[in-house]
């Protein structure tokens, strides 16, 4: 109608219209990327909230009732010694999955600094990898090589669960008493960890997404394996912290490798 | 007649599974365990169960979802849910999937022993009441499924149906107290509210069928300001 009664202004009048529509479009699909984008947060914070309720109320329901059924019970002391000893289990998965909820909310804070100190790697990786072993199965599972001791200047505390993660990980998503390999090396100035499995392998289009915080494979009902989706999230942020990167690639014949790399770690 | 019961455990904390179990086996219960809902139902197909206690968040198929086939199939095993999940949204969701009964984690072992117990006893009546086909009073039996009450001499006297429904009900809850809303809610199921005097009517019927004398019965009495029972010390 414009044009009808402004014809000397048609140019004018199409390149505005257009222009206009063009922010129109763009602002639409901005809309469209920020509203899928709070709904995948959502759906993740919710998971989290599933899983962290799991997660908390197990390990405690079994303790209580353990206690409990040493109380009411007349119970020889063989079956009294297993009720304590899964008891205490239950209270290091708990302490464990509260060191994780407190370290990523420390690692949220940008003015924290990782306090630093030197320490051997190879000795320490040993220590996490014996403790595991007896956890994790009776026959020999944990396969740990390495060609040297390498000291680390880094936050000792933040080490061992980035290394403890990835080892429990590899226990959690292996079939049973699998074997898994850790390893240590050198490779010029950069310092080499992995930890390889032979589970079940992460989709190509999962493994850019699994250090994102909260994230799980899965729906969270129906899940095989326990986690809150904090752990690799922790890894990444304290290496990134650490001027260390990781990577995920698939193993032969089938499962995952993690590896991580310190840059420079003799610094 | 406890130890028959028997119960089917599906939980996937493997200590909390091994402490459940060993305090049901000792109050006597028959314990049949599943850490994941598929074998849940596999096990449910196989075997007859008296309860089932059920862990919502568990591998294959989620606790919701292993109610509600069950429910397919069976509308009468009792269902507890024993979950981590506690918000009332979780609470309904597991109630309208046919749950009987709903305890969240971490529980008291007592609450869980008596929960059981209540369940599994109301669950057994049911049972009772459904393979009740006859009983018998002094020397006259009744037949419940012919709606028949036969005599000692061989006659017959027919019955009518909320005859027998009450009868089949006092009997199954013998010398215990039968309140007049739970004889409404079974026998009438809601439908008609009869006034006390029906009730009381058909008292006095069975009284006229059983009692040797009608002015002191010992077997059906009704009970000032609760309701109503049938004694029977002899069955």
């Amino acid at each position: 109608m414009l044009i009808t009664f402004e014809p000397d202004r048609k140019g004018m009048i199409i390149g505005e219209g257009l222009i206009f529509f063009l922010i129109f479009i763009v602002g639409a699909w901005h809309l469209k990327k920020h509203v899928r984008r709070e709904h995948e947060i959502n759906k993740q914070q919710q998971n989290f909230l599933l899983s962290i309720t799991h997660e908390l109320k197990s390990p405690l329901a079994s303790v209580k009732l353990y206690i409990q059924t040493i109380q009411k019970r007349e119970l020889d002391r063989e079956q009294q010694q297993i009720f304590l000893s899964n008891s205490l289990k239950d209270i290091e998965r708990l302490d464990y999955l509260v060191e994780n909820v407190l370290l990523s909310t420390k690692l949220e804070n940008r003015a924290y600094q990782l306090p630093k100190e030197v320490f051997d790697l190879t000795d320490l990786v040993e220590t996490i990898v014996d403790r595991l072993q007896k956890n994790a199965c009776k026959t020999q599972v944990i396969k740990y090589e390495y060609d040297g001791h390498f000291e680390l200047n880094a936050d000792k505390f933040a080490i061992t669960n980035v290394v403890t993660n990835l080892i429990e990980n590899a226990i959690k998503y292996s079939p049973p008493c699998a074997m898994i390999l850790v390893k240590i090396k050198k490779e010029g100035s950069r310092l080499l960890f992995s930890v390889a499995d032979h589970g079940e392998g992460i989709a190509a289009e999962e493994k850019k997404l699994i250090f994102n915080k909260f994230y799980r494979v899965g729906n969270e009902s129906t899940r095989k394996t326990k986690g809150t989706g904090l752990g690799l999230y922790i890894v990444r942020t304290v290496l990134q912290k650490h001027n260390a990167s990781i990577r995920v690639y698939d193993n032969e014949p089938s499962g995952s490798v993690f590896e991580v790399i310190f840059e420079d770690y003799a610094k | 007649m406890q130890n028959k019961q028997r119960i089917l455990l599906v939980e996937d904390e493997e200590h909390l599974l091994e402490a459940i179990k060993l305090n049901l086996e000792l109050e006597g219960y028959r314990v049949t365990t599943a850490t994941d809902g598929k074998k849940a139902l596999k096990v449910f197909k196989e075997e007859r169960f008296n309860l089932i206690v059920l862990d919502v968040m568990i591998p294959e198929i989620d606790g919701f979802q292993v109610a509600e086939t069950i429910r397919l199939q069976n509308s009468e095993v009792p269902i507890m849910f024993l979950t981590a999940k506690n918000s009332s949204e979780d609470r309904i969701t597991g109630l309208k999937k046919g749950a009987d009964d709903y305890l969240v984690k971490p529980f008291n072992l007592e609450e869980l022993i008596l929960r059981v117990s209540n369940l599994i006893r109301r669950g057994m009546k049911g049972d009772d009441l459904k393979e009740l086909n006859s009983y018998t009073i002094g020397e006259k039996t009744i037949y419940f499924n012919s709606f028949e009450l036969h005599h000692a001499d061989g006659t017959v006297t027919s019955l009518t149906k909320k005859e027998t429904m009450l009868l089949k009900l006092l009997i199954e809850r013998r010398n215990e107290a039968v309140s007049r809303e739970q004889i409404l809610e079974t026998v009438w199921n809601y439908d008609v509210y009869p006034s006390t005097r029906t009730i009381d009517n058909f008292i006095l019927t069975f009284r006229k069928y059983f009692e040797p004398d009608q002015k002191h019965p010992i077997y059906f009495h009704s009970i000032r300001g609760v309701g109503y029972k049938f004694t029977d010390n002899q069955n």
